[in-house]
């Protein structure tokens, strides 16, 4: 029964808008701070993620990167090779990163020792000394690896437009190779202080634990704190100039085009995620098909709802032949008043409903997805209802809600623009 | 334990099917055999400007992606010195639409001339942003030719130069789908929640009708066994000296791979390894530094690299260096140590497991190996390797007339008069 196929004729298609979203289990530590757990009943595998309120806007200096980077260099009974080993007998691993909000550690391993391990990291961290000697080698090393990214006309120029853009700000702040050196321990040390052990604002949890590890686990964080008062945001004048920083010998440009925009609690954010989807959030979007797969000027380009603790963003990135710098602008731009003018052909809309109903049942695929996706909307006062509304809004927009919100927040003569090359 | 039902369609392709009742989407991988070592040296870059061709339109389709985004998907590629990869991921019920759009590409490409004429510009710009464009970017291009005089390992995937991209003709592209795009020299494994009979009936539905060719023989020049020290010293604009060392090691189905891979793992150990301990900390030599290996299929490369700290010597790294190494040849690492080794992969193997799309790319490979049961053995293999075993293989290894080594210096900043 081998009938012949057409294979001109798509095969049928259905999207499924239902996702079940899980709610963690809530636990709080002695002291008031929140662990999230969510199970994950298919494997071994664990992941812990603590979250301080010790992201670089606290400093004027580049002290909670080394801070950060320098948690588990040592305390004043371990080195930090004795703690790494430690760490190696429980198979775990674990990563820090650092934003301008926030720093992270992230803690890997196996259900069967969880706990133990969990132990380790938090005496190790708790009591961090920072050593001299391991800062010394850190900033140097940071120094060299900044000189490094200040090479790359992306670095450049993303540099650039986020100093523009939040000039003024805590996020506009800049680290230069010259910063590192007039750091030391007791900068560290003081910020350790106040952002980290009066910091940890939750602790998200995806395993699989029982109730007496549960028990414990929770007790091993009764020495911290989550006191540190929310920063608001003094007034900030973004900018929206034309900014074209020189880089000799540079065979590609850099670009960043965007604006000052809002974050995940705005009620057009949403519909910003429909209107950003199209214009260059994925591989058919217009800025790929007419700059990549039309003109050939990159390799890649996208388009971007960033945001922060206390506001938003929307960005436009790529590199181009610098031959070809002029008319990418013109092109972007071209891409922008399209958007703004013209209504979206009614099939590009269901293309592009489709494809995000899809990005959404991946991002809920999993505990690991799941957390993630509670853990952002937690950050922000918000829950699942929020994901169900951006279901609800990709479902039922109109061309004309897009044309409005495009017209609304992306006029072009309200964008700064930086290249780099 | 990864399961998998495993069969052949009558043109040749071999197909893995993986159940995962526990989500909503489902992976359709297809692996080809052929990579840039299977290139004319004279057209270097093919496999990979071929990848992005693949995606400009199918005999009855006039685009790849489209379909795919309408059906709540998304697909990629990737090429290397030995494959050419590309997995679609998409809701499970809307399987069929990635069968059909993959079933059709592996039928006959579309050859569009202004497809063609893109790629190359859009290849060309990926050459700029990521090899010439980049700090350190160059460093392959270099290091290849210098660790290879006759394996075309010598070349990166992205090819040897822009001017082979640039006169790439449609003769040589359709030459080259004629070759190695045909079922019996491609993997196809789908993973999703269906059952067997299932994924039986929609790939034969969908592939069945594909002609079926001979896989085409591969007959690669053996690289010899080198026999001197090899040193090349670059300036490039950068603002730290960097330090590649490149040593040859067993090819990916031998046993001589997997303790390689171990031995990288022990020695370039972040914080607590031997290197780290003595270049770093003790000496305050290097900024950072690490050990790993390529994983290539044939002969490959076991590297050690990092960057000077600016105002050391390389001389003093080089010496340095060789003493950690020796250290590995004359003492075997410590029952302790072994353990932990066993235990961070333990630790890994979850979570690699944990995504389904990596699941459908390993079960992939190891059929290109030979049995994607490969894949369940590897655990036995890395627990049965013993400290003598990892002394041997340093050994092996760390000696300078099997050693490729490339130094970064940055270029002294020119006076203008």
């Amino acid at each position: 029964m081998n009938h012949k196929i057409n294979r001109a004729e798509a095969p049928g298609i259905q999207l499924e808008s239902e996702i079940n979203y899980l709610q963690p289990e809530r636990y709080l530590t002695g002291n008031g701070i929140p662990v999230f757990i969510m199970r994950n009943t298919a494997s071994e595998a664990v992941k812990i993620d603590l979250m301080f309120d010790a992201g670089s806007k606290y400093d004027e200096k580049p002290v909670a990167g080394l801070t950060t980077e320098m948690l588990l260099a040592g305390t004043s009974e371990k080195s930090m090779a004795e703690i790494n080993d430690q760490i190696d007998d429980f198979g775990g691993y674990f990563n820090a990163s650092v934003s301008a909000d926030h720093a992270y550690l992230s803690i890997y391993g196996l259900n069967e020792c969880t706990v133990p391990l969990v132990q380790l990291i938090e005496d190790a961290i708790f009591n961090a000394v920072f050593p001299e000697g391991e800062l010394e080698r850190m900033k140097k090393e940071r120094k060299e690896k900044l000189k490094v990214s200040l090479e790359k006309v992306s670095t450049l120029a993303q540099r650039q437009f986020q100093a523009a853009l939040f000039a003024g700000s805590p996020y506009g702040r800049l680290n230069h190779p010259e910063d590192f050196a007039e750091i030391t321990r007791e900068h560290l040390l003081r910020f350790f202080e106040n952002q980290f052990k009066r910091g940890l604002r939750k602790i998200n949890w995806v395993g699989n634990p029982s109730e007496e590890e549960i028990k414990s686990f929770v007790t091993v964080f009764e020495r911290w704190a989550n006191e540190v008062p929310e920063q608001p945001l003094a007034e900030f004048q973004p900018s929206q100039e034309k900014i074209a920083l020189e880089k000799k010998d540079a065979v590609q440009t850099g670009i960043r085009i965007g604006k000052l925009l809002f974050d995940r609690s705005h009620p057009d954010y949403h519909k910003m995620t429909v209107v950003n989807t199209l214009l260059g959030e994925y591989f058919g979007s217009r800025l790929m098909s007419n700059i990549r797969e039309d003109k050939g000027y990159t390799y890649g380009i996208g388009s971007y709802l960033g945001e922060n603790q206390s506001s938003g963003y929307f960005v436009i990135a790529t590199e181009v032949g610098k031959e070809f710098l002029e008319d990418t602008l013109v092109q972007i731009n071209l891409e922008l008043e399209r958007l703004r003018n013209e209504p979206v052909p009614q099939e590009e809309l269901d293309l592009v409903r489709n494809y995000l109903l899809g990005q959404f049942l991946r991002g809920a695929d999993g505990p690991f997805a799941m957390m993630e996706l509670f853990s952002v909307a937690e950050s922000k006062g918000l829950d699942y209802g929020f994901y169900q509304e951006a279901l609800t809004t990709v479902l039922k927009i109109t061309p004309v809600e897009i044309q409005s919100t495009a017209h609304q927040h992306l006029n072009s003569n309200e964008m700064l623009v930086v290249t780099a090359g | 334990m990864l399961h998998f039902h495993r069969f052949q369609l009558a043109n040749g392709l071999t197909v893995i099917f993986h159940q995962d009742k526990t989500t909503p989407m489902a992976v359709v991988n297809t692996l080809y055999d052929v990579g840039a070592r299977d290139e004319d040296p004279n057209r270097t870059g093919f496999a990979h400007l071929f990848e992005h061709l693949m995606f400009g339109g199918s005999v009855n389709i006039p685009d790849f992606d489209s379909p795919l985004q309408r059906a709540g998907g998304e697909s990629n590629a990737f090429t290397s010195n030995d494959i050419t990869n590309y997995y679609d991921v998409l809701p499970s019920q809307n399987i069929e639409t990635a069968l059909w759009l993959e079933s059709d590409r592996m039928l006959s490409l579309a050859f569009s001339e202004k497809s063609l004429e893109v790629q190359r510009s859009v290849v060309i710009e990926e050459f700029k942003q990521r090899y010439l464009n980049q700090p350190y970017g160059d460093v392959w291009l270099a290091l290849r030719p210098l660790a290879y005089k006759v394996h075309p390992y010598q070349w990166a995937t992205i090819g040897k130069e822009i001017s082979h991209i640039e006169h790439a003709t449609m003769d040589q592209v359709k030459h080259f789908f004629g070759t190695y795009y045909h079922p019996s020299n491609a993997i196809l494994t789908v993973g999703g929640n269906f059952e067997n009979a299932q994924i039986e009936d929609l790939v034969q539905k969908w592939y069945g009708d594909i002609p079926g060719k001979n896989k085409p023989a591969r007959m690669l020049l053996r690289e010899p066994q080198q026999n001197e020290y090899r040193t090349l010293s670059l300036e490039r604009k950068v603002p730290t000296p960097a330090f590649y060392y490149a040593f040859k090691m067993s090819e990916r189905k031998s046993a001589g791979y997997y303790l390689a891979d171990v031995l990288s793992d022990e020695i370039g150990k972040e914080k607590s390894g031997q290197l780290d301990l003595q270049l770093k900390k003790e000496k305050g030599l290097v900024l950072e530094i690490s050990a790993y290996i390529l994983g290539s299929l044939d002969e490959g490369l076991f590297m050690v690299s990092g960057k000077l700290v600016p105002g050391k010597s390389f001389e003093e790294l080089d010496a340095a260096l060789w003493q950690v190494l020796d250290g590995f040849k004359s003492n075997p690492i410590s029952e302790n140590d072994l353990l932990r080794l066993r235990r961070k992969a333990k630790t890994s193997r979850a979570f690699q497991e944990q995504g389904l799309l990596n699941r459908a790319m390993n079960l992939s490979f190891f059929e290109l190996l030979g049995d994607a049961e490969g894949i369940n053995q590897e655990e036995t293999i890395y627990n049965s390797i013993k400290a003598e075993d990892l002394q041997s293989c340093a050994n092996e290894l760390f000696v300078p007339s099997n050693c490729s080594r490339l130094f970064i210096h940055p270029e002294k900043p020119s006076h203008e008069s």
